[in-house]
């Protein structure tokens, strides 16, 4: 055999095998892209009957979701009800406590027996008798009844209300500061005392103080 | 006898080409049999669980999972409500003296 046979046969042993492999490959994509494709063929019908299903059972779907993201938010909204109280709260509980402190001196930004004379006036001008007894906390009830500022105060109310004004202090009573003024029979009441006030306030004014609090 | 023993080998690899071609077709045709064979599956199943959803049957899973998902949106939602509060917090209490001294002006001459 010579040297130029050998070298026939061996091209067309190469040439044979290459195309031999290359038809194997081009099956095996071939069967491949087959195989992808009815994957997703597959993927597609379980998502179509994925959602059929869905279509299906809509309302008790509908039913979970409004039960469980209505829970949600009424949970939520209660967290920012409890934290708007709790702010408007803390706010009236610090406000109680300065005007402990200035009804009692501490604070003297204030001046209380100014402001104590203002309620007093205003007690007697609502109740709008002459006649008038006057109750407040003990610290007050010492103020009031020292000759020179009770006679501070009758001016004040003889000027305010006109005429002559008589006006009894009574046995000290509990309360943060201000007065309660009564009639002489009694028949009228007028509470104008700090923790009356303040529990008038809240009420008038919570949503103004829950806006500032920035909790509105 | 070379050009005899070129043609018989010639022939043998023709042979063996042949063999190659049978085998790719095979190769394709079992992954057409496998490919028609997941569909059809799939399609069967698709079909089994709609009827039953129909009946109200084998449902439990979807509501399950409905419900899981549900959970996670709830979540998220508690989850802006406490940011929201924890900011609501710290605002109140940076504007807390303002608050006071509008109480405290208000109760003593409102």
């Amino acid at each position: 055999m010579n040297q130029s046979t050998v070298e026939i046969e061996a091209r067309l042993i190469e040439r044979i095998v290459e195309r031999r492999n290359a038809l194997l490959a081009s099956a095996e994509t071939k069967a491949e892209n087959i195989l992808k494709a009815a994957e997703e063929e597959a993927r597609k019908i379980t998502v179509e009957g994925y959602n059929q299903i869905l279509g299906i059972i809509g309302s008790e779907l509908k039913a979970i979701r409004d039960r469980v993201l209505g829970r949600a938010n009424v949970e939520g909204k209660k967290m920012l009800v409890e934290v708007r109280e709790q702010a408007i709260s803390r706010g009236f509980d610090e406000a109680e406590k300065r005007l402990i402190r200035i009804a009692t001196g501490k604070d003297k930004s204030i001046d209380y027996w100014d402001i104590l004379k203002r309620l007093i006036v205003e007690a007697c001008s609502g109740i709008g008798e002459r006649e008038f007894l006057v109750s407040a906390n003990e610290r007050d009830t010492k103020l009031l009844k020292r000759r020179a500022l009770a006679r501070e105060v009758k001016e004040l109310l003889n000027k305010t209300l006109g005429g002559d004004i008589d006006l009894v202090v009574e046995a000290p009573t509990e309360c943060l500061g201000g007065v309660i003024v009564r009639n002489r029979e009694g028949t009228k009441i007028f509470y104008n005392t700090l923790e009356g006030r303040l529990l008038k306030v809240r009420r008038r004014i919570e949503a103004e103080i829950a806006e500032v609090l920035g909790v509105s | 006898m070379e050009v005899g023993r070129v043609i018989s080998i010639s022939e043998r690899l023709q042979e063996l080409l042949k063999n190659a071609e049978k085998e790719a077709d095979d190769i394709v045709s079992r992954a057409s049999e496998q490919a028609q064979r997941m569909v059809s599956e799939a399609k069967v199943e698709a079909e089994k669980k709609t009827r039953l959803a129909r009946l109200g049957q084998g449902i439990d899973e979807y509501l399950r999972e409905e419900e899981e998902k549900v959970r996670k949106e709830a979540e998220e939602i508690l989850k802006e409500f406490r940011n929201h509060s924890e900011a609501s917090k710290r605002m109140a209490e940076e504007r807390l003296q303002q608050a006071v001294e509008l109480i405290v002006n208000e109760v003593v001459t409102g």
